[in-house]
């Protein structure tokens, strides 16, 4: 009996996990990603170089960057709040991952980009594409392999965040983690949440790492 | 067709500047194979590049056609650029790409229904000699099958001008040899103006009408290239024909103690044979 409710909720605790993870993920790479693109493409040697914007976003991302998450966490919750009504649960958390994890991504984005061989985009310029048609048409298809190995990597991070939430009221595995282990010295609960973490990790990076060795035709 | 007016560039860094283009004054005409030869460093790449406006010149004009590249808005310029294309040394094809998409690639920029380039796409691979490699991904490819993918992506937009950067640079002598026969045989066929830049002598001796020999960022000596190179006039360009011909062997036989002994013993030499 007892047995059976601990499983429902540990159940329940990994869909809330996989549901911020991978929500928070693709809400942060639609901000993170043009971000990153944007710095690629306004950098002084860019496609389109505009230097203010270039030190703006770089500032910006910077700053949040440097802010240690459990801090951010709290210190978003009015934001948070604004957003989602609550500041509970695991819904409330997608706010705070969102916003450490796109300029993270930004970054991840921005190096990706920058491996693609410069040559090639002098190429692409030559035959008359236009910026955005680079970006589009050479940039980012030369630059998957290592966007989404980014990208494995951006998940599992933001993962890693996802469990921190616990200890501001979020949801999810790192919650009972928290709760459970940590508050109640009930160390089988806690093993076991972490090793379930662990698991999701691996099948992760996984799967980001097998799309992008299908996916890269460099050699 | 293509006319370059004291054209000037410097490269400024903190501490030092490089004059890479010192007032240089070509025309080119419609049609014809012209080389620009010169050492690596002598800013002949930036000359090309000023063509088709990759790099901007500091002072000076660039004339293809009528319009001024100098003096293009953004747009103007891109849509000049499909009519001017460019290959490299290094190919630059995109990796990520089948060659099927790579010479698809210029067409989709200016934005060509599907049936048509799947047309264009065939004719000039077949051009090229690659029919068969529609679906290969660079890496499959060697140099040359390479340079010729980045050749049939170079034509798919129907250019006037076709600008050959160190294109067989990369390349071993064989295929080096059939890369010129291709610009040769498209030169003719489709009245390609061509402009190559190279370091070997050997690409202006098989296939440039005209040319131009660099050297620091000054043309030192143009012409017919039998010309130029039967009467050099400037040191860099007696380099380079000597190279071909390696003049300084023969020099050497010419000087050795023997033949010095034969002529000063009032002999005649009546006929001296030279194996490379």
């Amino acid at each position: 009996m007892l047995a059976n409710v601990v499983a429902g909720m540990i159940g329940r605790g990994t869909v809330e996990t996989l549901y911020m993870t991978l929500v928070s993920s693709a809400v942060a790479y639609l901000i993170g990603l043009p971000l990153g693109i944007i710095l690629v493409a306004t950098d002084e040697e860019g496609i389109s170089p505009i230097g203010w914007l270039n030190w703006l976003l770089g500032v910006i991302i910077n700053l949040l960057r440097s802010v240690p998450f459990l801090i951010l966490l709290i210190a978003v919750i009015p934001v948070t709040r604004f957003v989602t009504g609550t500041t509970l649960g695991s819904t409330a958390t997608i706010v705070p991952l969102v916003i450490a994890a796109a300029p993270f991504i930004a970054r991840l984005t921005e190096s990706s980009i920058k491996e693609v061989d410069k040559g090639v985009i002098e190429a692409a310029q030559s035959m008359g594409a236009s910026p955005f048609q680079i970006v589009w048409k050479v940039m980012l298809p030369e630059a998957r392999p290592s966007l989404i190995v980014g990208s494995a990597i951006a998940v599992t991070t933001i993962l890693s965040y996802s469990a921190m939430t616990g200890f501001v009221g979020g949801g999810g595995l790192g919650d009972i983690a928290i709760r459970y282990g940590y508050y109640r010295y009930q160390t089988g609960i806690m093993l076991v949440t972490v090793a379930l973490l662990v698991v999701i990790v691996q099948i992760l990076q996984e799967i980001g790492m097998r799309l992008a060795k299908l996916s890269d035709k460099r050699n | 067709m293509i006319k370059i007016e004291g054209v000037s560039k410097t490269y400024r860094t903190k501490t030092s500047e490089v004059k890479a283009l010192k007032d240089i004054n070509l025309e080119i005409a419609k049609g014809e194979i012209f080389g620009v030869i010169g050492q690596s460093g002598s800013g002949k790449s930036t000359l090309i590049r000023c063509i088709n406006q990759l790099e901007k010149v500091d002072s000076g004009r660039v004339l293809v056609g009528d319009s001024d590249m100098t003096k293009l808005s953004e747009s103007e310029l891109r849509k000049k650029r499909r009519k001017i294309s460019m290959i490299f040394q290094h190919f630059n094809l995109l990796k990520n790409f089948t060659v099927y998409q790579n010479v698809a690639m210029p067409l989709s920029y200016s934005g060509k229904g599907r049936k048509e380039v799947e047309k264009n796409v065939r004719n000039l691979l077949e051009l090229v000699g690659l029919s068969d490699k529609l679906k290969s991904y660079p890496s499959q490819l060697s140099g040359g099958q390479k340079q010729r993918v980045a050749i049939a992506r170079a034509l798919a937009n129907e250019p006037n001008i076709l600008l050959s950067d160190e294109a067989t640079s990369a390349l071993d002598p064989e295929t080096t040899h059939s890369i010129l026969a291709l610009l040769q045989e498209l030169n003719r066929k489709l009245n390609l103006t061509v402009v190559i830049i190279t370091h070997q002598m050997s690409v202006v001796k098989d296939i440039c009408d005209r040319v131009a020999v660099f050297s620091a960022g000054e043309v030192v000596e143009q012409g017919p290239t039998l010309e130029v190179f039967t009467n050099p006039a400037h040191p860099v360009t007696r380099q380079f024909s000597d190279s071909l011909f390696q003049l300084d062997r023969i020099q050497d036989i010419l000087s050795s103690a023997q033949i010095r002994d034969i002529v000063a013993s009032g002999g005649i030499i009546a006929r001296l044979l030279f194996n490379p």
